[in-house]
Order: C-alpha cells, then structure tokens, then sequence
C-alpha cells in the first residue's frame, strides 16, 4: 500500500529494460497450491500405518536420572514402543540439562495416546546445582553442564581452540579472539572514550509450522522426511550425533518446503535421535514426531542471548581509533556448531562496515543450563548489529556529532581491505542507502507532536551481513537443467524455496538465458539427500546469489549445446543468437523444432563456485511516538534502504525486508523468552508476543539500492539476512532520540519505557 | 471418545434447564466454547456432560424493555458490536472493540464471559459501570443479582449448579453522561495488562459530576470498582486537577500481582493513566470540556 | 457422537467427541489440511474456518458445535478450479511466501470482504480485520494490500 519501489531514479533502469525476465515483479511460481490449500507441508504427510511420538521431557534444569518407571505406558493398549533415554540412539546419558531435555518417549497409534502414555512415565531424578548466566558459567566455580569443554556432538564447524582468557576456564562451546594494531595505543590516540554494554533477548523464531519429522527405517538406513535448510550437512549432522555412517541416513524433502529463519538449518537433539530410535524399535515403520507449541519454544533453538561490552575511542572530529569488543553469548545446554557462527560474525562485522585501526575482540560462547540457542535471521550479525549500532549511535550523541556524519566518516568502501582477512570489500552501496534512504525518510517524517505525552524522535542504524559461504569455504553450487521436446525445462537445484522465492529466482534467470517462458520452466529440489552430494541448503543468504550464478551457467550452456545441434546443418553466423519459444529454438527470423534436434531430452549442468562473500547493506530509518504515561511506543514511519547488489524480483525482495523488518520490531520491543532460572515462563503464543499487522510501521517505504555484485548474477547479492542488523537498533536509538534514554537490554518493553520515564520526571 | 461424555444442543430453554437439573452435578454450560477449548486441552475441566446453549434463540436476543436494555447470555461479542441497541453505550462499545480479534469474537459471548469470571476480561468493568445485573434462571427460579455481588472470588460466578445465565441487564443512563474504556495490552488485542471504564453523568451547567462510576480489569481477584476515586469526583467540579488528583487515589482499591503482563508497580501506575484518560475521554462524550 | 454439517457445500456425517476441536475433525477425517496447525489456543489463526460465513479459529470450536451448521475451508472456495477472487488477490500481490498461514488469513479477508468493509478501503481497519492472524514471512505489508486490493476490485465487479 504505502510501500514503493525505486522512488528516486535509478541507475539500473536502462539495465532492467534490457531483461525480460530478470529484474521484474515475475508473479511468485510456488502461489496456486498455498492459495487454495493443496500445499502439503511436512505435517500433513500422514504415511500408512504411521505411529505417533510424544516425549516425556525434563522439569529439572539440571538433574541425573536415578530411575525411570515405564510400566503403566508399556501396558496400555495401542503403545507400540517405550524407549527411555539410555536407550536412544546418540550421545545420550543419564544427565538433564535444561528444561525440556528427553528422558523418555513413546510411540502409540494417535497422538493423544502417545501423549498420555508420556505422561504416565514416573522418573526419578536427583537435581544437580545448575548455572544460567554465562558469565558465572565459564568462571571456575560454577557447576559444570557438561565435563568437557568443546564436547562433540557431531556439530558442523567444530573445530579446536585454545582460550587466552585466564578466567574463562570451563563449560566453554567456543572462543574466539582476535587483536589488530594495538588498541591501548588507539585508545590513547583518542580525544573521547566511551563504553557500555548492550544485552540482547533470547527469541524463538516461532515459525507457524512447528517442527516436524517422519522416521523410518529401510534396512540399515534410517529416513527422514522433514523440512532441514541444509539437507546434506544435516544429514551428516544427523549421522555423527547417531554414531552412524553418513551413507546410511537419508533426509527426504516434503512436497511443499516450510519456513525456516535458519529453525531447520540444525537438526534437533530431541528430535531426529528420538524419533529414529521409536522407528527401530518397531522395526522400522514409519513414526511421526510432531512438537506442539510449547515444545517448538523449550526443545528448539532460540537466537543466543549475547551482552556485548563495546568500548571505543574516537578523535574531536569523529574518527573512530579503537575499539574493543567482549562478547559473551549463551548457547544453553547443547552444542549445535552455531555458538562458532555468533562468535565469529560478531568478531568480522565491525570490520565490514567501520574502518577501525586498532581492533581486539574476545567472544566466548557458554554452555548452561537453560534452552539450547542455534540458528536465526542473521546469526550473531543480529546482534552485533544491535549492539554496534546503539553504541554509535550513543556514542556520537554523547560527543556531540551527528549520529549519521559520524557513521559516514568511518564507513568502509569499495575496495578497502578486511583487516582481519585483507580481502577487498566488493561491492558496497552504503553511502547510496545513508543517502536515499535519510532523503525519502525526511518526506515522510511526522516531525515533533505538539502533546506533552507524545513523544517523538527518529534514529537510524546501518548493518551488514555477508552473502555466502565464501569466507568459511569455497562456496560452490551445480545445477542441472532437462530439456523436453515440447519445450518445457525442468531446473534442478540445491537450494530450498522456504517461501523466500528462490524458486521463481531462478525460473527468471533460466527464462533469461534460454527465452523459455517462464510457465513452462519448473524448478526441483533435489528432494532427496541421496541424489546430490556435498551441497549446502538455503543458508547465509546465499541462494540467489551462487545458485543464481550456476542457474545462468547451465542457461548458458544449454544455449551452446543447442547450437552444437544446429551448426551442422546452419552458418555459424546465423546461429549466434537463438532463443527457446515454445518448442522451437528461433534465430533470425528462422525457427527450428526442438523434436527436429533431439527425441528424448538434453541436459545441460551448470555450475559456479565462490570464494568472496561479498557483504550487503542496509541503513534503516524509523520515527517513533511514545506515549510518556504508558510507554507505548508506535512506529510512525520506517524507511529500509538495502542494497542488494541487484533486485532480480523487486516485490520479492520488498518482501524480505517487511518480513525482517517485522522481526526486527519484535527484537526491539516485543519478543523474549523469558526464564526463571532455565524454566521458560512464556513458552506458548498468548503469553510470548509475536506481532500482527497492528504493530509494523504506519507507513513503511523500502528503498532499493542496487551497487551491482560483479561476481554476482546480474550483480545480485543476499538479502533475507543482510536486511536484519539494523532494524531493532534503528528503532531503540529512534527511542533515544524521542526520551533521552539510552535503552540497553531488548527488547525495549513499554513498561521499561515509562517506568524510566517516571523516574527521570518526564512524564509526571 | 469418552464413552461416558455427552454433548447436547437444546434448542429451547426449558429443555436446557430440565438437563442442567438432572446432570446438575456433572455438567458444564457450553456458550461459544471459546474459553472452555483451552481449559479442557489444559486438563483443567473433568465434565463430560456438556450443554451447548447456542441453538436456544431467546438467549441470543437483545431487547429494550422499560427503560433497560436485556442481553441474552448467548449474545456473542460480534452481534453485540453490531446490534443498534447497544450504540448509546459507549463504555461498552470501546471495550468490544478491543476484545481479541474477529475470530473470537464471532464465538465468544457475554455470557460466557461473566461465567469464566475471569478479573482480566474486558467486558467486565464496563458493565459494572452501567450497574449491569444478572438474570439467573434455574428450573424453579429465577433470581436477579447485581455483578457487582456476581463475581466476588477469583475466577467464580455466583451460580449453583443447576443455574444458567440467562440475560444481562441494566438501565439506559439519564441525563447528561459518557463513558469510555481505555486499555493497554502488549500487542494490539491482547488480554489487558490493565483495563479501566468510566462512565460520567454531568450536571446541568456540565461543569460538575453528578455521578461517577469507575471500574478497572486486571488488577484484582476480581473486576474492581474503584470506590475511592468515584467519591472524590461525585459533586465537584470538573477540572483536570482534580481528575488528575483523583486518579491517583485509584491505588487504594486495586491490588494488582507481578505477572507477564508487567510488574505490580507498572499497573499501579497504569491504573491511574487510564483513569484519568477514560474519564476525560467520558467527559468529552458527555458534551462537556476540559 | 454423530453430528451433521455442510462442509465445503456437501451435507456430511462425522463421529466427533467433544474435546475435539473441529480443526482435528477435518484434517484426520477429511484430509482437508489447507486447515493448518500452528497453536493451540487460539492465538495465530492458520487454522481458520467459516461456520455459517463467520470466521472462526476451528482449535477452538468443540467439534459438536458444528451439527446442523455450515462449514467453509479454504478447500472450498475455489469454484471448478478458478480461484475465489481473494485467493486471486492474495497471488496477484504477492501476499504470501512460505504459505502456512495463507488460508487461514484468505478465509479471515472473505468474512471481512462480506460484512460490507469500506471503500476506498481503510488500513487500519484492514489491520483489525486480519489481526487474529499472525504471518511470520511478509510483515503483512502484502496481506494489507492483497486485502485492500480485492476490495477495491469486489467493488468493481
Ligand atoms: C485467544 C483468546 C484471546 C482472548 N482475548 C481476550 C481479550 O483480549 N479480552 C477479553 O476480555 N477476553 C479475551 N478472551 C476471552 C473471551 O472473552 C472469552 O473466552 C469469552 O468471552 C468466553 O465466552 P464463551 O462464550 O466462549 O464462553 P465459554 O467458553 O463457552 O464458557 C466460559 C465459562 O462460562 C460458562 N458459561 C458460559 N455461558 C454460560 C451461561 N449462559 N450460564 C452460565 N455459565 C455459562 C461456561 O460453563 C464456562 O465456565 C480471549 C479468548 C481467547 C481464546
């Protein structure tokens, strides 16, 4: 409604007029199944013969098992398998960790029985001293969850480590360290120091379709059929946590794929083990594990609570000297490899966006006995973001600069080397967003109110998040296109369409190669683990970006195997440029049958691998009322300018960033798990807020930068996290600029807000 | 199924009442079910026999008989949202409009929710400040209660077994008058962190109360009328001070508990916020102006 | 007990018990899983239905409150496989990405669509109408427009 594209000029539209497929608002090709419900998502699969799983779950944050009592489940009519947690298949003792770790489960033939027999299991357990804040935890003295550090269980990006930190001794997931120049002599170079820490919330991604899988076994494999972002890593995940060869797990796509925000991007401790070990028990039929609402917020991953100190020193004029960054992130009770992404996002992303000459940053990520974090929109950048932008922000306000100059002075640009890996910034469109997005949100921009309990005042914050694996691996990706006589192609790829739009992504950019129409392109997963090797899933936003690539290459070399047909029989001069309508190629003004060609089918691979990892921007602009009595803040206008190398389907990207940008709201203001000392208080959708449409800006405008991505396709790069970071830190400085207080610990609750207020006298 | 459970659908009130009296000790009244749902999946009911009274037309009805307005029990929040006859009543249109969402308010009734009894519901206090009374119908009586008696403990209605809610009643206010109902919830309709009507009735020269009634949600075991500020405001003359300063005498009738929703010291302050809005909202519908 | 309702235009007989919600009913007996499970208590509206053209959540409808009513799924409202103009409009503006909540906000926009909403339509109210929905992808920006649009085009018909 209020949403445009492009308000201003841009450069790109003689580029976009050039393409007839990519770079236009295609209409979605995954829409005519979810609009009428034919859509079948992993939980409406209901195989013959299913049994259905329910788990009995701890209530001790921390306690060894002494005894289970499973007789009165065993006995009941239409239970087909009781198996306690010595018994599942991983690494698995007697020992509770959190609130919702496993101790038993069965397998009954409806799910309200599974569910009563469950509940029917009497354990025994003698509670252990627990810990919960992760700064206690790694210091000597605390209980232990775990008797190791670094513990395996099977994690990707496991990997070894030493601590540098004297203090940080035990229940240690993972550290990360780095220090460039010298940052006590950049501190002394500095006219203004300042420091402060920034906690962010614990929040579930509270995807609507709670996790689900169907286990079975056929032979010595073991099946799941489940939605998992990266279906071979995750296979192999899954394979090492069972103690299993990788080839004897298979991972089996639903026909409809569901959404992920990073939730199915690990498998689940509770989840897979548990299921395929009820599966074995019954000799392998099929087994259902469905989690309800409640379980979806204690047994799943949680974005890592983190606090981050930030101290940093800047010259009278504004240019940053030093900073020094501690992290501190909780990664509950389990390891998941994901504690290694926060760490190390947080230690790379200053770098990407400010030039600071003298660096150090210690991050450490802490096992303790409350829920296990993992995957998010943007993980670990979220919450950098937060943190960095609210210090800038602050900082900047407390030296008298404005926040926005301060930024543009310090920003990276195009070419200026990574300190931390000397590699060059590719492509950055960061100035084009400070710059078009501050000028279309000063046209819209309610200004001050003339009420006294009104209080307005707007704030902005930029962001990053990096396209791609490239920096952790070369990322690569191969696709393989069929071509039918009646002209139809069939696109098979790696990458999973969650609803994101990878699908009609590249059912445009094979349109755009070959000429095919864009009704008779179809784009395939390779549903199955089994049918691809090695690849990587919809992760770090890097589905348009490599997969696009080697969508075009297999365009392009289905093109070049068509010519190979026609040039015995045509000048080659005549047959440079052809195109696929329908089922004929056409050149000049001649046209050939595809059926003339070839009978069958023809196939063409394609393929793209990537070393760079290019960073995408954001800079995000938001105008806030708060009513000074009750604290209620209302989000007037936010504008989001995001540069995104190149939009291939501008609708679809607005999409992503009005996605984000409501969960980002939620980060700033609304959303938290909230624990008693582990034990959730809020693990269901009435008490834990997610938002409606009341609750997003009243008017919201996405401005589309484009800084063309050379080694992207058509210069696109990432978009569904890079468009994360600077959300909730533009909202909680906007919140600074209408009260004068510097909220520190999201998100930012109305009542946090008045009872500020009313201490300070404001609102009296 | 529960071999022993039965759901019944009377489409009249005597057969409603003839079963109540015969499973009086087992069964449970069935209005839109909205808030029985979560109670039988959260284990908390054990009846099995159920008696759903949303066939029975003459508890959907609303009707204007003398100078008071009648609200079957079954009236769901929808129709009441709708109905011509309830328009006047702007204490209570202001709190059907912030009820949940239209999905619920499609089921929910009011008299279910005055059977739930609830301190959070929002339709509560409104109808206490019209000094709504409620009609209760058993086999051989009928008996006629104000709600102010109706809910006197957490979450219980003064109802025996073998009674229904009937309808709800209350006179339509004279003279110059206004109410309003103001509420904060974490996200847009949801359940009140505090909730407070006001309805006003102004002199003639509508610069002075002649009446004032405030009730609040949310901040006691009950629905609460706020006795202290009414009696401040009855008689005096209206100015924003002494709204302002009667407000904040709000504290000493509520008794509001730490919870998700906020912290008791955070409702407290609510409290009076809304206290003073709802009046000045009520004033200004009264005509009159600050 | 047995009860009797028209579901998707069809009169049909159903064994139900009464701590069944309907949306269990009709997902096991009907396989109509357009129906969606997200919540169980009313809070994020994908399991949305019509009973007699009035949206309701059906994990809260006692399954035997549906004898003698009328029943509308999302499987029902496209008509010899054209679709229902807001499903059209949800397609056309791009108002959905992974989907799950689709039907649940599609049936909560006919409801509003049929109690005579205003034109030109008015976003606040379009909020209020599909407030008991929750989409995690969009921001509902989409939906707000996919709603907004198939009112302006219902009225220009
Ligand atoms: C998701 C959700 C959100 C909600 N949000 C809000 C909110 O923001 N504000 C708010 O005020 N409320 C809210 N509610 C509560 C809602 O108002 C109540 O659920 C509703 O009013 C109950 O009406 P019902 O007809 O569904 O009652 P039922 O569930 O049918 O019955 C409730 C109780 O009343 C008894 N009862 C019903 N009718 C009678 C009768 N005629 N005589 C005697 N006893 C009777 C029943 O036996 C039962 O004990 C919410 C509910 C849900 C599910």
């Amino acid at each position: 409604m209020s949403t445009s594209f492009n308000s201003s000029p841009n450069p790109n539209d003689e580029k976009r007029s050039s393409l007839d497929a990519v770079g236009h608002n295609v209409v979605k090709v995954d829409m005519d199944d979810k609009v009428t419900g034919a859509a079948k998502y992993g939980s409406d699969i209901q195989p013959d013969g299913v049994l259905h799983a329910a788990l009995l779950r701890s209530r001790h944050v921390h306690a060894v098992i002494k005894s289970v009592d499973t007789s009165v489940a065993e006995s009941m009519e239409g239970v087909k398998a009781v198996v306690t947690r010595d018994q599942l298949l991983g690494q698995f003792d007697d020992r509770v960790r959190y609130y919702g770790d496993v101790i038993a489960a069965v397998a009954a033939t409806t799910p309200e029985l599974a569910i009563k027999a469950a509940d029917s299991i009497i354990p025994i357990l003698e509670s252990l001293p627990s810990v919960h804040d992760p700064k206690q935890a790694i210091r000597s003295g605390s209980p232990k969850v775990h008797d190791v550090n670094n513990p395996d269980f099977g994690q990707h990006g496991r990997h070894e480590f030493t601590v540098d930190n004297v203090e940080y001794v035990q229940n240690i997931d993972d550290y990360h360290y780095v220090h460039i120049g010298d940052v006590e002599q950049g501190f002394l170079e500095a006219d203004f120091v300042f420091e402060h820490e920034y906690i962010s919330p614990r929040v579930n991604p509270c995807n609507l379709d709670t996790h689900c899988t169907i286990a079975e076994w056929d032979g010595d494999t073991v099946v799941f059929t489940e939605t998992l972002g990266a279906p071979s890593r995750s296979r192999d995940e899954i394979a090492d946590l069972l103690g299993m060869p990788h080839d004897k797990v298979r991972v089996v796509m639903p026909p409809v794929i569901s959404s992920s925000f990073g939730a199915r991007s690990v498998p689940q401790l509770s989840f897979e083990p548990v299921a395929a070990t009820l599966s074995r028990e019954v000799g392998g039929s099929p087994i259902k594990l469905w989690f309800d609402r409640e379980e979806e917020f204690t047994a799943t991953d949680h974005r890592h609570q983190t606090s981050y100190n930030i101290k940093m020193g800047i010259t009278s004029k504004g240019m940053i000297t030093a900073a020094k960054i501690d992290l501190v992130a909780d990664t509950g009770a389990y390891p998941n490899g994901v504690g290694h992404i926060v760490l190390s996002n947080g230690l790379s992303r200053p770098l990407e966006i400010y030039k600071i000459p003298h660096y150090e940053f210690e991050g450490v990520s802490a096992f303790t006995n409350n829920l296990i974090a993992g995957e998010f929109r943007g993980i670990g950048s979220t919450q950098l973001g937060y943190a960095l932008e609210s210090h800038m922000d602050e900082m900047a306000r407390r030296a008298d600069i404005d926040p926005i100059k301060f930024r543009l002075m310090n920003f990276v640009e195009e070419g200026y080397a990574r300190p931390n890996t000397g590699r060059p910034i590719e492509s950055c469109g960061l100035i084009e967003c400070v710059e078009r997005g501050l000028s279309t949100f000063k046209k819209i921009q309610n200004g001050p109110s003339n009420d006294p309990e009104k209080l307005r005042g707007w704030g902005m914050a930029a962001g990053t998040h990096t396209t791609g694996l490239g920096a952790v691996d070369l990322d690569s990706s191969e696709v393989k296109f069929i071509l039918f006589p009646n002209g139809s192609l069939v696109v098979e790829v790696e990458v999973l369409d969650h609803g994101q739009g990878t699908d009609t992504v590249m059912t445009q950019i094979a349109s755009e190669e070959t000429g095919i129409d864009i009704s008779n392109i179809h784009v395939q997963h390779y549903a199955d683990t089994d049918s691809a090797d090695a690849y990587l899933g919809s992760v770090a936003s890097r589905s348009t970006y490599i997969t696009g690539l080697a969508v075009q290459d297999a365009g392009r070399n289905l093109i070049s195997t068509i010519r190979d047909l026609l040039s015995p029989l045509y000048d080659p001069g005549k047959i440079e440029d052809i195109t696929i309508t329908n089922n004929t190629v056409s050149f000049g003004n001649q046209s050939v049958q595809l059926s003339d060609l070839f009978d069958e089918s023809i196939i063409s691979i394609g393929f793209a691998e990537s070393e760079l990892n290019p960073p995408a921007y954001g800079a995000h602009f938001a105008e806030v009322e708060i009513d000074a009595l009750t604290g209620h803040v209302t989000i007037l206008c936010y504008v989001a300018a995001q540069d995104v190398g190149f939009a291939i389907n501008p609708k679809m990207v607005e999409g992503q960033l009005e996605g984000a940008i409501s969960q980002g709201i939620e980060f700033a203001l609304r959303s938290e798990v909230k624990l008693d000392r582990g034990i959730p208080l809020n693990p269901n959708l009435a008490d834990y807020s997610v938002i409606s449409a009341w609750e997003m800006p009243q008017k919201l405008i996405c401005e589309i930068v484009e800084s063309n991505e050379e080694s992207g396709p058509y210069g696109a790069k990432g978009i569904g996290t890079p468009a994360m970071p600077p959300i909730a830190p533009a909202i909680i400085n906007a919140i600074r600029d209408a009260t004068g207080i510097r909220f520190n610990k999201a998100p930012v609750e109305s009542e946090h807000i008045a009872m500020a207020l009313l201490k300070e006298g404001t609102n009296q | 199924m529960n071999s022993s459970s039965s759901y019944h659908l009377p489409c009249d009130l005597t057969s409603a009442l003839n079963l109540l009296s015969e499973h009086s000790d087992s069964a449970k009244i069935v209005a839109g079910g909205q808030s029985i749902m979560l109670l039988l999946r959260q284990g908390f009911l054990s009846s099995d026999i159920f008696i759903d009274i949303s066939d029975i037309s003459e508890l959907s009805e609303i009707s204007i008989q003398g100078g008071a307005i009648h609200v079957g029990a079954a009236t769901t929040y929808t129709s009441l949202e709708n109905s011509l006859e309830i328009q006047p009543y702007s204490v209570l249109l202001d709190s059907l409009h912030v009820i949940a969402d239209p999905q619920i308010r499609n089921l929910g009734t009011i008299g279910g929710a005055l059977g739930h009894a609830d301190p959070s519901l929002d339709i509560v206090p409104p109808l206490l400040c019209l000094d709504a009374n409620v009609v209760v119908q058993s086999l051989n009586a009928t008996r006629a209660i104000p709600l102010s008696d109706f809910h006197q403990e957490y979450m219980t209605a003064d109802l025996s077994k073998d009674e229904l809610i009937h309808s709800i009643t209350f006179n339509q206010p004279t003279g110059i008058h206004g109410g309003a109902y103001e509420k904060v919830a974490n996200v847009e309709g949801g359940w009140p962190t505090v909730g407070v009507a006001a309805q006003v009735k102004l002199g003639e020269n509508i610069d002075s109360f002649l009446d004032v009634k405030i009730a609040l949600a949310a901040v006691g075991d009950t629905a609460i009328r706020s006795y202290s500020v009414e009696k401040s405001l009855i008689g005096s003359e209206i100015s924003m001070d002494s709204i302002r300063e009667s407000s904040k005498l709000v504290c000493n009738d509520i008794d509001p508990l730490d919870d998700l929703s906020g912290s008791a010291g955070y409702k407290t302050h609510l409290a009076g916020v809304l206290c003073q809005r709802a009046l000045v909202k009520a004033i200004n519908r009264a005509g009159g102006s600050l | 007990m047995n009860i009797t309702f028209e579901l998707n235009g069809k009169i049909i007989s159903a064994e139900v018990s009464p701590h069944q919600p309907l949306r269990d009913i009709l997902r096991s007996q009907f396989d109509l899983t357009g129906v969606k499970v997200g919540c169980h208590s009313g809070r994020c509206g994908v399991c949305s239905v019509l009973l007699d053209g009035k949206v309701i959540k059906s994990c809260l409808l006692m399954a035997p409150k549906a004898n003698g009513r009328s029943i509308t799924t999302i499987e029902g409202l496209s008509i010899n496989g054209e679709l229902h103009p807001v499903q059209q409009s949800f397609k056309d503006n791009f108002a959905l990405q992974c989907g799950y909540c689709t039907p649940g906000f599609i049936m909560a926009t006919v409801d509003y669509l049929s109690s005579s909403p205003s034109n030109p339509p008015v976003r606040d109210e379009i909020k209020t109408a599909i407030k008991g929905n929750v989409c995690r992808c969009t921001g509902y920006e989409k939906i707000i427009s996919a709603v907004s649009n198939a009112i302006t085009s219902s009225e220009s018909l």
